[in-house]
């Protein structure tokens, strides 16, 4: 079975970030796309990677060395978790490869564990990134001894592998929940809308405990020297960071071999369940109902604007996978805004660090419509509408729909699915702070151009650089060059009026 | 209905796709365009339909410049490829009635065209289910009929008949032949010789990018089979492009 594993994995990396194709191609203007997008691409994993190093070193330089290999494990958890929840479904149970390796003479274990160890390798690169600057800060400060090392490279291959697997458990439960059901895409994104919900209340709980007068801020925490109750605090909520941490700092074997043999035993119990399951899950994802017995109603004649932009409605929501990665944004925004409404601005000024400073709820108030807009601008649907279209992109080359008229659907499906969370999170903010005229335009007016302005950048840039030739709507949604440039302006814009507001005030 | 003068199509990396390539397809005209594998056939289409830009000459649709009025072009034609990929997520009938908001067809207009044309290839039936769920020869029909309700002026079919079970196929020959008695035309490419053969006003060989053979069918065929003509021209002209290092 091991080959099996290995050319079935061996076929799928070879394209990895589209090498293939790009090895092979005869055009020189995806190859120099391609060149420019790997320069932004070293540039942002070069940031990652400085920042992981930074952090290191400002723990380093508070004394405590210690935690830093648990709070690196903990980072590369949560955002191995957080990056593979939202596509693990569609990767394990990708239908075209699905037909192609069915009817080989191969073992369903197999093709499972092929698809899994795809998504891993990308996680182990951004594990590695993450770690290893942060953990050659620590080896800077403390001169640990080779045995650091060894174990620190067998952990960092280790880590990913429990965080995948319970995003893959979640993603699969959801679309063999979802499979039984009519609509199934829609079942499918509300079981998963649901899921972020829960995360990011049970996160907003846990920040707002943390603050209580019983418990204690976390940045006093360190600053008090309270390592112990930090490694407590992470210990009763994801052990294998801490074991991950014992193994490095304590030169414990045991750590390790906890962390090792609980990551394979998961994965192994999940890859033994999910085969006795795998065929009957992507035949019932495959097979659509038909009915039939279709009787003719009095026909409708629609203007091709709204033609348009019904089909683009239909076409997002029947894919959960473009409806979860795009809309989080947006519902982060409610949930902001939903904070600052229950919570108290008041509260938000002490989340964000700043209740020391003097007039800090007023520029906390003025930094709000930023930090909406930033949320509202992460990933408009329009920055992948284009290369949604995928292989049908035949069909608007060939039929007389003028480009604008297409752009403007697609551009006017994003704002109509951003629209309504705006204006709850309006409302929300504008009952919380009740701000005066001037204020109240702001905090109505800026998010609003952030949306206007992201759904557009997303619509421009993915019209440059589109992709019509995918298998999943994976590639489009998280792994397109068009998605992540978006995103970089997106935060850019965000970011860099919260740091002139911030630098006013100094 | 349909001119291609000097038409010549260079892909990335240098390699000429059609060379030169010049026909003409008349009003009532089914013109068969006949090649093998990878002769240039889809390109030349594509470039028709404007999937495709071109390098060298010019592609006009009853008069109008394909480069220079492409939304004209476009109301005039419709285009069906070999391997017909449609809105996976729209029910057949959500599908046809995209197609005739794009045509700007009445209410009146779409459901008598959308009943007859349906029935006519027997999937009306399942004209409320999800594309997803039809079948490749299904998918294939409603492809041809999303492309018949606004009577094109030109039907540009790619392939058209790999995949229809035989019962479908003669039902598109007849649309051909209904619709080029309106005063429409038909260019299509096939591999089928015998299809082509009994059905075709006029047909071109296209061989290597270049038309190595063209006109009416019964001109063309004289006391011999399609079969045998293709065999000849067709080789021959590749013999020719190798010696010629073409």
């Amino acid at each position: 079975m091991l080959r099996q594993i290995r050319l079935l994995t061996g076929i799928r990396l070879c394209n990895l970030f589209g090498i293939n194709e790009l090895r092979y191609t005869r055009d020189k203007g995806k190859r120099l796309r391609a060149a420019g997008l790997g320069v932004v691409w070293i540039l942002v994993l070069f940031m990652l990677a400085c920042y992981s190093g930074g952090y290191a070193w400002g723990l380093a330089a508070m004394g405590l060395e210690e935690t830093i290999p648990i709070v690196l494990a903990v980072t590369v958890s949560g955002a191995v978790f957080i990056f593979s929840f939202l596509k693990a479904g569609s990767v394990i149970f990708q239908r075209k490869d699905y037909e192609l390796q069915q009817p080989l003479p191969v073992k369903t274990a197999a093709i499972i564990t092929s698809r899994f160890l795809t998504m891993y390798v990308t996680d182990l690169m951004l594990s590695v990134l993450v770690m290893l600057p942060g953990l050659a800060v620590y080896a800077m400060h403390v001169r640990p001894g080779v045995l650091f090392w060894i174990y620190a490279v067998v952990g960092m291959g280790f880590l990913p592998l429990l965080p995948l697997t319970v995003a893959t458990i979640l993603g699969a439960v959801i679309l063999a929940v979802s499979a039984r059901w009519k609509h199934k895409n829609l079942v499918n994104i509300g079981l998963t809308l649901l899921l972020i919900l829960g995360a990011l209340g049970g996160s907003m709980v846990l920040s707002w405990q943390g603050g209580t007068p019983e418990g204690t801020d976390q940045l006093q925490d360190l600053l008090t020297g309270a390592a112990g109750l930090m490694k407590e605090k992470v210990g009763t909520l994801y052990p294998p960071a801490l074991w991950f941490g014992d193994a490095l700092l304590l030169q414990d074997v045991g750590g390790l071999l906890l962390l090792a043999g609980v990551s394979t035993a998961v994965f192994l119990v999940y890859t033994a369940v999910l085969q006795k399951h795998f065929s009957g899950i992507c035949t019932a994802l495959d097979a659509d109902s038909a009915r039939g017995g279709f009787s003719m109603k009095q026909g409708r004649k629609s203007g091709l604007l709204a033609s348009l932009w019904r089909r683009e409605l239909i076409r997002y929501v029947a894919s959960p996978v473009y409806v979860t990665n795009t809309i989080v944004g947006y519902i982060l925004m409610t949930v902001v805004s939903a904070g600052v409404l229950f919570v108290g601005p008041e509260r938000l000024v002490e989340l964000l660090g700043m209740s020391a400073q003097p007039g800090a709820q007023e520029m906390t108030e003025r930094l709000l419509p930023f930090l909406l807009g930033l949320l509202a601008a992460m990933m408009p649907p329009s920055c992948s509408s284009v290369s949604m279209e995928g292989r049908q992109w035949w069909i608007m080359q060939t039929l007389p729909v003028p480009p604008g008229l297409l752009y403007g659907a697609k551009f006017l499906a994003s704002l109509s699915v951003a629209l309504p969370f705006w204006l709850i999170s309006e409302v929300l903010c504008l009952a919380a702070i009740k701000p005066d005229p001037a204020g109240a335009a702001g905090l109505i007016l800026i998010p609003a151009l952030y949306l206007v302005g992201s759904a557009a950048a997303g619509l421009l840039i993915n019209s440059r650089f589109p992709v019509f030739d995918w298998d999943s709507e994976v590639r489009v949604v998280k792994q397109s060059a068009s998605v992540f440039l978006t995103m970089l302006l997106g935060m850019a814009a965000g970011i860099i009026p919260v740091l002139v507001i911030l630098n006013r005030s100094l | 209905m349909l001119r291609i003068e000097h038409l010549t199509k260079r892909y990335k990396g240098g390699k000429t796709a059609v060379s030169d390539l010049s026909l003409h397809v008349r009003p009532g005209d089914i013109y068969g365009f006949i090649g093998r594998n990878g002769a240039g056939k889809t390109t030349t289409i594509k470039c028709v339909v404007g999937i495709h830009e071109f390098d060298a000459g010019e592609i006009r649709v009853d008069g109008l410049s394909v480069r220079k009025e492409a939304l004209e072009c476009k109301k005039r034609l419709a285009y069906l490829p070999d391997n017909p990929e449609l809105y996976e997520y729209l029910t057949g009938i959500q599908y046809l009635n995209f197609m005739a908001d794009v045509f700007q067809l009445s209410a009146g207009e779409r459901r008598e065209a959308i009943k007859r044309e349906a029935e006519d290839f027997g999937i009306y039936d399942t004209l409320g289910d999800l594309i997803s769920s039809y079948s490749h020869g299904m998918k294939q029909k409603l492809a041809i009929i999303g492309g018949l309700i606004h009577r094109p002026g030109l039907l540009i079919l790619d392939e058209p008949f790999v995949g229809l079970d035989p019962e479908a196929a003669l039902k598109l020959k007849e649309k051909m032949k209904a619709l080029c008695a309106e005063g429409s035309a038909v260019f299509f490419s096939t591999h089928v010789l015998d299809v082509a053969e009994k059905l075709c006003s006029r047909i071109a060989i296209i061989s290597g990018g270049k038309l190595v053979l063209e006109g009416e069918t019964g001109q063309v065929l004289g006391n011999r089979s399609l079969e045998q003509i293709f065999m000849e021209v067709a080789v021959n002209a590749q013999t020719d492009q190798t010696v010629n290092g073409d």
